[in-house]
C-alpha cells in the first residue's frame, strides 16, 4: 500500500524533520514565493508556482565573500565555511536540475571549492507543480514525472501528498514522519499540460543554433531587451560572476567579493583599454541563449535550460524565451 | 549522480581564488604609459609556465586583472609583465616600488607549443602592447640554449609613434645579432625618426620566406589581426601556419566566471594563445 500525508500535516512534518536538518522550503513573500530557511513551520507552502529565485542562490550566493585581507601586507584568510545539514523541502524538478547542471559547471575541469563546501549535505524533497503559462520545463528534457537526485518525492493528490522515498536518506525521513502518513492507493501520476511549449523537442537544438548566428530573431529581440540582467539574476543556470574588491572605510581591512553578473551588460566584456567584444545588444542576446542551449551542455548533453519559466515571467520587456527558440525551430 | 558525488567529495579543494602573495623585485619605467614589474613567488619558485600564458595579478583593496607574462620560462627565479597605466589596476601597479607586494594566481590558459616550433622560421608581428606576450616566446627562441632548435626568428615591431616604444634596450641588441631579423616601424614619424614609416602589415611584403617551414605569431590591438592575417596569407601562409594571441578580459582564469567567452570558447582555458586555422571560424574572435 502507497503512504501519503494530508496537506494539513505538512507544518507538523516540517517540525519533524527539522530535528536533523535545516529546512529550505518555499515561503510567501508578498504575491510571490521565496525559498527561504524555515522558522516557522507554518510557512512552509508545497503549492506554489516557482519562487523569484532559483536554489543556486544557497550554493553561489548573490553576493560572496571570496576572502579577507589586509592592504598593508597583501596577506588574505579564507573564511570556514561550514555547510550545515539543510533539507531542501518541497523543491520543483527543473529545481534539482538547475543545481545539478550548476555542479556540473563547478565541478568539471578546475573544481571550485566554495560550490563544492556549500553543496556537501544537502538532501532535497521534491514536490510536483502544476505548470503556469511560463514553465516549459517539458520541453527541455524536465517531464514532470522526473524525480532524479531527490531522496523523497511528494506527488499531490487533492487533499494529500503521496510520498515515495528514493534513497537511503529518504527511508530515514519517511521514517521520522511515519506517524503523520496515511494509507493511499493514489492513482498513477498525473496528467499535466504546458501552455509554454517548443515546437520540437530539444535533441537536435544544438545543430539549429550553430546555423542561427545571423538569425533575424535576435535583432528582433534585441529591439525589445533592455539589457537588464534580470533573465540572467532568476535563472537557476546562469552562474556567471564578477569579483570585486570592498575595503572598510578608515581601514587596511577588506574583501573580495563574488557577485552574480550579467552577459546583458555592456561591460561585462569590456576590457581595460575600453573595448568591449560584445557591444551590440543582439549579441549579447544571441550569447546568452546560445549558451543556454548549444556552448555549454552538462555531461549527458543536455542544455543549460530546465523550463522554470522565471525568465519569461519576470523579464521586463515581456520577451519569452520560447518565442524567440520557436522563431529559430 | 551529480548530487551524489559532489556531496561525498571532502571539503579539500583547494581555493582556486585565492592569491600567492609575491614580491616586486624589480620596477622599471618603459614609456610614458608602461612599466616592466619583474615578481620573485614565495621562496622564488619557477612560475612554471608557458610563453603566451598570463597570470592574475591582485592589489589587495583594488582587484585583480589578467596580465600576459613576457619573460621566458627558461629565466628563472623570476617572471616578468609589461603592464599599461589604463585600467584601476594597472593604474594602482603603477604606483608600486621594488619591495612591494602583489597577489599572484596562475600561469592560465595555453601558451606557445614551443616544441613544435622546432626547426621551424617564426614571424612575429607585434604590434603595441602586443609585444610583451611575444617577447615570452621571443626570448625562448633566442635562449643560447636553445636557439639552435629553430630556424629563422623574424620580429616585426610596431607601434604608433616612436614615443611609445618599450624594451629599448633589449631592441638595441636585436639590431645587432646575427641570429634574429629585426624590422621596425611607426604609424606616425617623429622628427628625428629615420625608419620605416606605416602600419606594421607594410612590413609584410618586404619579406622574403620559406613558406612550408613557416610560422606566424600575432599580437596587438584587436583591430590589427584581420589585415595581419591577410597579409601572411597574401604571402603564401596557411591559416594553420598563423597564431594569434586574443586579449579578452579573463576575470576568474578557470573558465568560470563567463567574461572571456568567445561563442564556446573561453580563452582562458583555450587561450589566450590559438591556431587560427582552429578560431577562423569562430564568430567574434577577430573583428
Amino acid at each position: 500500500m502507497q503512504r501519503a500525508i494530508p496537506r494539513s500535516k505538512v507544518s507538523e512534518a516540517v517540525t519533524l524533520l527539522s530535528k536533523k536538518y535545516q529546512i529550505v522550503a518555499a515561503t510567501p513573500k508578498g504575491n510571490s514565493f521565496v525559498f527561504a530557511a524555515v522558522r516557522e513551520p507554518s510557512q512552509v507552502t508545497l503549492d506554489y508556482p516557482t519562487t523569484i529565485l532559483p536554489l543556486k542562490k544557497f550554493f553561489l550566493p548573490p553576493s560572496d565573500v571570496v576572502f579577507t585581507f589586509d592592504r598593508k601586507t597583501q596577506e588574505v584568510s579564507v573564511p570556514e565555511l561550514e555547510s550545515k545539514p539543510t533539507l531542501y523541502f518541497g523543491i520543483h524538478n527543473y529545481e534539482l536540475q538547475g543545481v545539478f547542471r550548476l555542479d556540473h559547471a563547478f565541478t568539471s575541469g578546475v573544481k571550485d571549492s566554495t560550490w563544492i563546501e556549500r553543496r556537501r549535505n544537502s538532501v532535497f524533497v521534491g514536490v510536483t507543480y502544476e505548470p503556469d503559462s511560463f514553465h516549459f520545463a517539458d520541453s527541455v528534457g524536465v517531464p514532470t514525472s522526473m524525480k532524479d537526485g531527490f531522496d523523497a518525492f511528494l506527488t499531490r493528490f487533492d487533499d494529500h501528498y503521496r510520498v515515495e522515498a528514493l534513497t537511503d536518506r529518504g527511508r530515514d525521513m519517511v521514517a521520522a514522519i511515519k506517524e503523520l502518513l496515511v494509507d493511499c492507493d493514489c492513482p498513477g501520476d498525473p496528467v499535466v499540460h504546458f501552455k509554454n511549449k517548443l515546437k520540437q523537442s530539444v535533441a537536435g537544438i544544438r545543430e539549429i543554433f550553430h546555423g542561427a548566428y545571423n538569425h533575424p530573431v535576435w535583432k528582433e529581440t534585441a529591439r525589445k531587451c533592455h539589457s537588464c540582467g534580470t533573465c540572467n539574476v532568476c535563472c537557476p543556470t546562469c552562474y556567471c560572476f564578477d569579483v570585486d574588491d570592498q575595503v572598510v572605510l578608515g581601514t587596511d581591512k577588506g574583501s573580495r567579493i563574488r557577485a552574480w553578473d550579467s552577459c546583458q551588460f555592456l561591460d561585462f566584456t569590456k576590457v581595460a583599454g575600453g573595448e568591449a567584444f560584445r557591444d551590440k545588444r543582439h549579441d549579447r542576446v544571441r550569447h546568452r541563449m546560445s549558451r543556454k542551449f548549444a556552448y555549454i551542455t552538462d555531461g549527458k548533453g543536455q542544455p543549460f535550460c530546465v523550463g522554470c519559466g522565471r525568465c519569461v515571467r519576470q523579464c521586463t520587456a515581456q520577451i519569452n524565451i520560447v518565442d524567440v527558440m520557436n522563431a529559430l525551430l | 549522480m551529480a548530487s551524489t558525488s559532489v556531496a561525498a567529495r571532502a571539503a579539500t579543494e583547494k581555493n582556486i581564488y585565492v592569491p600567492e602573495v609575491s614580491d616586486l623585485v624589480r620596477v622599471e619605467k618603459m614609456s610614458a604609459l608602461e612599466t616592466l614589474f619583474e615578481v620573485r613567488l614565495p621562496g622564488g619558485r619557477d612560475l612554471g609556465h608557458q610563453p603566451g600564458q598570463f597570470v592574475q595579478v591582485s592589489l589587495m583593496g583594488i582587484g585583480e586583472a589578467p596580465i600576459s607574462i613576457c619573460s621566458s620560462p627558461l629565466a628563472k627565479g623570476t617572471f616578468e609583465m609589461v603592464v599599461r597605466d589604463v585600467g584601476n589596476l594597472s593604474s594602482a601597479l603603477h604606483r608600486l616600488k621594488a619591495g612591494d607586494r602583489i597577489g599572484i594566481r596562475g600561469p592560465f590558459g595555453k601558451g606557445f607549443d614551443v616544441e613544435g616550433l622546432q626547426g621551424k622560421d617564426v614571424i612575429f608581428v607585434a604590434a603595441g602592447l602586443g609585444l610583451p606576450p611575444l617577447r615570452s616566446l621571443i626570448n625562448t627562441l633566442l635562449h643560447p640554449g636553445r636557439r639552435g632548435d629553430f630556424g629563422r626568428v623574424v620580429v616585426l615591431y610596431g607601434v604608433k609613434h616612436p614615443s611609445e616604444f618599450i624594451f629599448r634596450d633589449e631592441r638595441k641588441s636585436w639590431e645587432t645579432r646575427k641570429d634574429l631579423e629585426y624590422h621596425v616601424t611607426v604609424d606616425r614619424a617623429a622628427p628625428d625618426w629615420n625608419g620605416h614609416l606605416g602600419v606594421i602589415t607594410t612590413l609584410i611584403p618586404e619579406l622574403k620566406l620559406d613558406v612550408p617551414n613557416t610560422v606566424a605569431a600575432i599580437c596587438g590591438p584587436p583591430v590589427m589581426y584581420k589585415f595581419a592575417i591577410l597579409a601572411l596569407r597574401s604571402k603564401g601562409l596557411r591559416d594553420e601556419q598563423i597564431y594569434v594571441s586574443l586579449e579578452r578580459k579573463m576575470k576568474c582564469g578557470v573558465g568560470k566566471c563567463g567574461h572571456c567567452q568567445i561563442n564556446n570558447v573561453y580563452v582562458c582555458q583555450e587561450g589566450p594563445v590559438f591556431n587560427y586555422g582552429r578560431i577562423k571560424d569562430l564568430k567574434e574572435a577577430i573583428q
